[in-house]
């Protein structure tokens, strides 16, 4: 079919122009008339982060609401429905799943090798790309080897001792990144590519034309700072708008019937900075764009029934799709959507221009109205089924073994058998880093705190529980729910008191002469219940007394804790940030803030540790209720038939009140006896 | 199988091999377009893009040149510069203290700021950091409010005070700054120094995640999972926003 021979000159000609930049314009003169018209719909997908396929690598399940193989089909059908088309991809595409990992981290890619989004994205005929911030995620040697680039930076070997690796067959660009070694931009900054279209003359006939489309490349100038590790001392970047008003002339010079802009941010029209991190309302305001491709936000634009404050700016048209007059579009994330501009052109005898009369911008989504989703392309799941299931074996692959089930069923009464790990696993990771980088804190000790993440709000089957046996990949998602980073902050002995005050919040306040039954936890949510698990450090928590004054007998080492005593603390991101309200934890008290994810250093801990054990790993109670008596049960819930558990654990005077608590949530109920 | 795409049967070999040529000498191409002798820009926000994370010599030069003018914007840029290398906080000190002594209010917040953390050669100070910190929040600086507003929170050089850090983080959150939103919602949540009203506290976490605070998001998140917030639990869109945090924890909204 015709559309075969298109794309295979298409490619060969962007070579080309990666190399010249395409020479002079107006090629067309000679056999196109005046007045001939054309249709070109440009194609835009954008945050894509290596989903290729519908599937969540966590959950190991289909997840049809996202995917590149259902964007292609939304690729299929505007290719049929459009007559011209040039596929466009905004950035944010080689990372964000476990595939991307297993092909950047776990087993790295050849350099003879495409990675698997890149096969896709030749599979569907790309024209070109730009680059987003996660492009950075695994650093320059990764990015210059899968991009078929060879940076040249002061941390890599010269490009000339470089091997040529296999990349993407459509030309990445990107005006804003330039080297700090050479003062010359990362990639190619645009690219102009001849875009043979079928066209109508004046006559009605069908003619064949070339619109030269330059495209251009912008990503956040906040990569500077979000990945700091790799690109400090290696690149820098300029302002969006500098390079635009840079750039686009040359393009213009070079002959460019249109310039589209692929700007991997939204829209901000807050006074224009160098550095700003949305970018593409100033672009906008560049003389000489005529489209903008962009991405970042994760939104849909178009959308008239949005609600988000970047579409609510003065000159930004949600429904029409246009930023101060030019016509732009964000295709949301994950292949959800399939942006199109449509243009409709017209050759004036030198050149093509617009006709802005013709001009439709929409975000087509991959959901049916019904709520269904478009069928899969069937080839992508096909090109990629080797990685796809590498993948899926990555994660199931056991990295260690536990001696014992660790489970969360009773956390709230002093069980750490699923917390001690987190606890140790953070502590010596930032231990480890405060040794090698933060000598000033060298002397102060390292304590680390987490909380039961799944506590039972859902039911029974909302605990964390991880079987004896092999452990693997996808069980630190359970002794793990959520995706924070390792955050380390320095505090006083009286901050650490505090944040256990906060913490005990999750108990109800027990009147000891009551004789009814009384519920032990409260309403305050187990993601806040903080615990310490270490010999190191002791308290009582007394449900007696009001919030605030419960944290008994607090320790270290044997003495009591000095208030004054300074401790650095491994948490979270969440936590150190001021996710909770915990006094004093607001950003302010953190001394490292590392990229590294809690599961991931966790996953990294069993991997050196190998057989997880209860004596070494499960059963440190730095915590426990101050004794007493009282006249009335006390009680809470848990999942059915664990009492063995908690025995299991060394938890006393736990005892079954109701086998089934009544709630329809298959959970039990339990009492404590608080003087044991 | 019939393919949907365009060229699927046709080996891409040749283009591949012409692109990856290309590329070889891709960068020598581009070399004769971008110079970066001569021709620096007056701008010092450009110039202090060049000479912090580009290290040009001659940018920092050019800098220093218009700082000795006397110009404040170039006195406090000088002054970032010299912090963000490390090393020189006694002179950065000495440029931000000129530049704010001259009017300029982001001078005085990164003045503040030096002051209330210290660095080497610049003793903690925190009544003085959070002394400058008020000149530039009065004078309507998001960043300074946010500051502000964590040391009252804290007692960082003023007495601790819930209200007065609900007032200052408010300051901030009007103006967008994602951590003021995120704190502003904390107390809102909490009743600290503002009445209790988990609406208001719902619709401040929504904005400040929509401006990719990551632990605004999982706010949400645990929000959804839990049926927190006055929402209804929903499984689906807990998960959602657990994939939004992991997104957002790669590039997350900067602190002021």
């Amino acid at each position: 079919m015709s559309r075969s021979r298109i794309s295979l000159a298409l490619g060969a000609v962007v070579a080309g122009c990666a190399l010249s930049g395409c020479g002079s314009g107006g090629s067309d003169a000679s056999r196109v008339p005046a007045g001939t018209t054309a249709t070109l719909a440009l194609l835009e997908t954008t945050d894509l982060h290596t989903n290729v396929m519908s599937y969540d690598y966590f959950k190991l399940a289909e997840d049809k609401s996202l995917g590149f193989e259902r964007t292609a089909t939304l690729i299929a059908e505007a290719r049929k429905e459009f007559p011209n088309t040039l596929l466009l991809d905004n950035g944010d595409t080689i990372q964000g799943t476990a595939l991307s990992d297993y092909q950047a981290l776990v087993k790295p890619l050849a350099c003879t090798e495409t990675l698997a989004m890149y096969k896709v994205m030749n599979l569907a005929g790309y024209a070109g790309g730009g680059i987003g911030n996660h492009e950075f995620n695994y650093g320059l040697p990764f990015l210059s080897q899968v991009t078929g680039n060879r940076f040249s930076v002061g941390s890599m070997a010269e490009p000339a001792a470089q091997p040529t690796c296999k990349g993407p067959n459509f030309p990445l660009v990107l005006a804003n990144v330039l080297s700090v070694k050479t003062g010359q931009p990362l990639f190619q900054p645009y690219a102009i590519i001849d875009k043979t279209v079928t066209a109508t003359g004046p006559d009605g006939k069908a003619v064949s034309g070339t619109v030269k489309v330059g495209i251009i490349g912008f990503t956040p100038p906040t990569i500077m700072s979000w990945d700091k590790r790799w690109l400090d001392g290696q690149v820098f970047t300029t302002g969006l708008k500098e390079a635009a008003e840079k750039y686009v002339p040359e393009m213009r010079a070079k002959g460019a019937d249109l310039v589209v802009v692929i700007s991997h941010g939204g829209l901000d029209n807050s006074t224009y900075t160098p550095t700003m991190e949305n970018g593409s309302y100033h672009l906008s305001t560049v003389p000489g764009v005529d489209a903008m491709l962009i991405g970042h936000s994760h939104q849909v634009f178009p959308n008239a029934t949005s609600t988000v404050a970047q579409f609510k700016l003065p000159g930004v048209d949600k429904v029409a799709g246009t930023v101060n007059g030019v016509p732009t579009v964000m295709a949301n994330y994950w292949g959800k959507h399939l942006g199109v501009i449509k243009l409709g052109l017209s050759f004036d005898g030198a050149k093509w221009v617009i006709d802005k009369t013709k001009t439709v911008v929409q975000a087509r989504s991959a959901q049916n109205a019904d709520k269904t989703y478009v069928a899969v392309a069937p080839e992508i799941s096909a090109a990629v089924a080797a990685e796809h299931q590498a993948t899926i074996d990555y994660v199931k692959t056991p990295i260690g073994s536990t001696d014992f089930q660790m489970s969360s069923y009773f956390a709230d009464v002093g069980e750490v058998g699923a917390i001690e790990l987190v606890n140790q696993a953070q502590a010596d990771y930032v231990a480890r880093y405060v040794a090698a980088n933060l000598p000033q804190y060298a002397s102060l000790p390292v304590l680390s705190v987490s909380a039961p993440f799944k506590s039972g709000f859902a039911g029974g089957s909302d605990y964390t529980d991880v079987a004896q046996g092999s452990l693997a990949i996808n069980n630190a998602a359970d002794l793990y729910l959520y995706p924070n980073t390792v955050h380390a902050v320095k505090v006083t002995g009286a901050d650490i008191k505090n944040w256990l005050e906060t913490a005990a919040r999750r108990f109800n306040r027990i009147d000891p002469t009551q004789t009814a039954q009384q519920e032990l936890v409260g309403g305050f949510p187990g993601y806040n219940f903080d615990v310490f698990s270490s010999p190191d450090i002791k308290y009582e928590i007394d449900v007696t007394q009001p919030t605030g004054s419960r944290i008994v007998n607090l320790s270290y080492k044997g003495a009591a804790i000095d208030p004054a005593r300074e401790f650095i603390v491994a948490t979270n991101n969440y936590r150190a940030s001021g996710g909770g309200s915990f006094p004093g934890l607001d950003g302010s008290k953190t001394i490292y803030a590392s990229p590294d994810a809690n599961r991931d250093v966790l996953i990294q801990y069993i991997k050196t540790l190998k057989n997880v054990t209860r004596a070494a790993n499960g059963s440190d109670r730095s915590w426990s209720f101050r004794k007493v008596a009282t006249a009335g049960p006390v009680v809470f819930h848990s999942a059915q038939g664990k009492l063995a558990l908690a025995q299991a654990a060394g938890i006393g005077g736990v005892s079954v009140v109701q086998a089934d608590d009544g709630s329809g949530k298959s959970l039990a109920l339990y009492a404590i006896d608080l003087s044991r | 199988m019939r393919s949907i795409f365009p060229g699927k049967r046709n080996p891409k070999r040749l283009a591949a091999a012409l692109l990856s040529a290309a590329m070889a000498v891709g960068g020598v191409a581009w070399a004769t377009h971008v110079g970066q002798a001569g021709g620096l820009p007056d701008d010092p926000l450009q110039l202090q893009v060049l000479a912090g994370a580009g290290r040009q010599d001659k940018a920092f030069a050019r800098l220093e040149s218009l700082a000795g003018d006397g110009a404040p914007v170039a006195q406090r840029v000088l002054g970032e510069v010299l912090l963000s290398r490390g090393e020189q906080a006694t002179a950065a000190a000495g440029w931000l203290r000129r530049a704010a002594e001259g009017g300029d209010t982001a001078a005085a917040f990164v003045l503040g700021k030096l002051y209330l953390n210290g660095a080497p050669g610049v003793a903690r100070d925190a009544p003085q950091g959070a002394a400058w910190l008020g000149v530039a929040a009065r004078a309507g600086h998001a960043g300074a409010a946010y500051h502000l507003g964590i040391a009252y929170r804290n007692g960082y050089g003023v007495d601790a005070s819930d209200v007065e850090a609900a007032r200052w983080l408010a300051a901030s959150a009007e103006r967008g700054v994602p951590a003021a939103l995120f704190m502003l919602a904390n107390a809102y949540r909490e009743g600290a120094g503002v009445p209790r009203n988990e609406g208001e506290a719902m619709r401040l976490y929504a904005e400040a995640a929509e401006l990719e605070h990551p632990e605004a998001i999982q706010t949400l998140a645990m929000a959804y999972r839990n049926g927190e917030l006055g929402l209804a639990p929903d499984e689906a869109e807990a998960r959602h926003y657990v994939m939004e945090t992991a997104h957002a924890l790669k590039h997350p909204a900067l602190k002021p």
